[in-house]
This record gives structure tokens, C-alpha cells and sequence, in this order.
């Protein structure tokens, strides 16, 4: 990728970020002034939507530092379970506040495999919070956010998947074509909610192959291929 | 005045919701295009408060299919949108032709704001 590729990729993950903290800011002007006439104040959605906002702005700034840092990014052995508990759980919050209800899917064990935690950690939870506002966006009755794993040729598939039958491989490319010049590259999700998908498609790329369209347990989500360490696996 | 509010975000439409009662209006509030012709079908608007930008439709479209029925074509509609007037293909000129009396951008819209469009609205309806 050239400079000058990169600087646009940057821009136009921006420009999503930019678009998702729409809502999550205007949620809490609005929650304020709500207060402000006397209403009620729900102090614990104030606090679940600042908190994943900010943690998508980290995710962006992590990303870029990743993606320009002149040395490989040091891999560590990792347990996808215990990466997909904490994401569970960071997770737990703002699912509750949009009535979504989040499970861990995990069916057999599986080897560590190789990846970088607070990347992997953060690009999930990104992940997840897009699968989660756009389940509530698209008017979804019971909305499901499942955090799965599975086994592979290639090695360990981790991802989200929801209540997304549309979701395609041909779609999920084109919209990373789009991405940046259309409003709303991926309809599936609504504008205001693809950049926690950009941003952990970037996230991933800098540690394995990216983002793919994945099925899991009759779901449709996505997910990344995380190559299981060889080392540990011998021992 | 009996407004039905088209938003598909559960938080912001409740809160929407919350701050028209408080001035005294009914609000039907419904998520989608689909639901909302519903809706109106069964009780007719005063105001309709609409998202440009909803699930499966675009609002554009909700106005063409709002419009076409005649009984409905003199009901004002305001925008509330999550997208800017600009980027709307037609813009302002398509939007007055649908009947659109007022656009409001949501990130730059108190509830106040809101509620102070529609309060204007009044002795037009009344």
C-alpha cells in the first residue's frame, strides 16, 4: 500500500468514526437535557454509550499506530475464550441498554493461537457494538449479539454474528470498496454504525488475513482467522 | 396535536417522545416506513416527524408512498435527520415538494428545538 493509499484509508476510516459518534453524542446531550426539563436521567446509559465511544476513538487511534509503526507487530500465544470473555463482558453494558443479549458461543477447545491482545481485544468489542446498534437501528424485536468460535483448515475462526441473513462475502467486499465514498457502504448496517467494522477490519489486519463474512451456528457474522501456535501445539 | 414520529433509534425516539408529551402532544411513535403508513392509516396525523434515514426504506421513499394517498398530501411533515439536507439527492427543492416544511439536522437539534417547530405549527392546523 502506497502513502498516499494509506492516508486515504486513514481519512476515510475517520470519516466513519466521525459518523458513528453522532449518535453516542447526541444520546447524551439529549439524556442532559432531558434532565434539564425534569425527566428522569438514566445515568447508566449515559455512561455505557460515553464509554464505547471512547473506546472506538482508542480503537481508531490504535489502529493508525499500528498501521504505521515501522516494526512487526510482537504476537503473543493467546486464548480465544478468555479474549471472547473479556469481550463479553466489556460488551455486557451497552447490550443491556439496547436489550440485546449476548452469548458466548464456543464449541470444543481450542489451541492458543497467535495474535495481540489488546488488538484483538479491541477490534471485537468494536465489532460488537456495530453488531449491537445496528440490531437496534434495523428494529430487530429480540436482538443477539454471539460471540463464537470455531475451528477451521486455516486455524481458529473468532467473530460476532447476529440476526444478519443478508450479510454476504460479495457484499462485505464491495462495501469495502465503498467504504468512504458512499454513506452507507454496508446496508446491512446503517451509516452510523459500519466504523467499529472498519476499524476492526484494520485492527486485524495488522495481525492476520482481516475481516470475512463468517456462519456460525445458523448466523451470519464476522470474524477472523487466527493462525493457532504452532510451538504450544507441539509441546 | 397528534404527531407520529418516525425514528428508528429506540433511545432517541423515546426521548423525542418524551419531550413532545411534555408539552401536551399524542405521539405515535413507530421504527419504520412500513409500520408508520400503518399507523397513519388508523389514526391520521396532525405532524409527522421523520428520519430520512430508516431500515430497508429511505425516507425519500416513505414521502413518494405518504404522498400518493390524497388524504394525506396536506399533512405537514418535518425532517429529522441523522443526514444533512445537502446530502440529500434533490435537496431542499425535492424535500418542499414532498410536502417537507421544515428540515432539521438531529446532531444540531435540541428537543426544545423540536418541540418549538411544531409549537409553530399550530395556528397553521388549528
Amino acid at each position: 500500500m502506497t502513502t498516499s493509499d494509506q492516508y486515504k484509508d486513514s481519512e476515510h476510516l475517520l470519516l466513519a468514526l466521525a459518523e458513528q459518534l453522532k449518535l453516542p453524542l447526541l444520546h447524551i446531550s439529549q439524556h442532559i437535557e432531558l434532565a434539564k426539563m425534569g425527566k428522569e436521567t438514566r445515568y447508566e446509559h449515559i455512561e455505557s454509550v460515553a464509554d464505547m465511544a471512547i473506546h472506538l476513538v482508542d480503537s481508531y487511534l490504535l489502529s493508525r499506530q499500528l498501521s504505521s509503526a515501522q516494526s512487526a507487530l510482537q504476537l503473543e500465544p493467546l486464548s480465544v475464550s478468555s479474549v471472547l470473555q473479556r469481550v463479553a463482558e466489556r460488551l455486557e453494558k451497552i447490550a443491556k441498554e439496547y436489550s440485546c443479549d449476548i452469548e458466548l458461543n464456543l464449541s470444543g477447545r481450542y489451541a492458543p493461537v497467535m495474535g495481540h491482545r489488546k488488538s484483538l481485544e479491541a477490534a471485537m468489542i468494536s465489532l460488537g457494538y456495530s453488531f449491537i446498534e445496528a440490531q437496534q437501528e434495523s428494529g430487530i424485536r429480540k436482538p443477539r449479539l454471539v460471540l463464537g468460535a470455531h475451528k477451521s483448515r486455516s486455524g481458529i475462526v473468532a467473530g460476532t454474528y447476529g440476526n444478519h441473513k443478508e450479510l454476504t462475502a460479495n457484499m462485505f467486499q464491495r462495501a469495502k470498496l465503498l467504504h468512504g465514498r458512499a454513506r452507507q457502504s454496508l446496508p446491512v448496517f446503517g451509516h452510523s454504525s459500519s466504523a467499529g467494522i472498519f476499524i476492526a477490519d484494520s485492527l486485524f489486519a495488522t495481525m492476520a488475513g482481516g475481516l470475512h463474512v463468517s456462519r456460525h451456528s445458523k448466523l451470519s457474522g464476522l470474524a477472523v482467522t487466527l493462525a493457532p501456535n504452532t510451538q504450544l501445539t507441539l509441546v | 396535536m397528534n404527531i407520529l414520529l418516525i425514528e428508528p433509534d429506540r433511545i432517541l425516539g423515546g426521548n423525542y417522545q418524551k419531550a413532545l408529551e411534555q408539552y401536551g402532544h399524542s405521539v405515535n411513535w413507530q421504527s419504520n416506513a412500513q409500520s408508520a403508513i400503518h399507523q397513519a392509516d388508523a389514526e391520521r396525523p396532525d405532524v409527522v416527524v421523520l428520519e430520512l434515514q430508516l431500515p430497508a426504506h429511505n425516507g425519500v421513499e416513505f414521502l413518494y408512498e405518504f404522498r400518493s394517498y390524497t388524504e394525506w398530501q396536506d399533512i405537514p411533515v418535518i425532517v429529522l435527520s441523522i443526514v444533512s439536507e445537502e446530502s440529500v439527492t434533490g435537496g431542499a427543492k425535492l424535500l418542499e415538494q414532498l410536502g417537507v416544511v421544515r428540515f432539521l439536522y438531529k446532531p444540531q437539534t435540541k428537543l426544545h428545538q423540536l418541540v418549538s417547530a411544531v409549537k409553530y405549527l399550530e395556528p397553521a392546523l388549528s
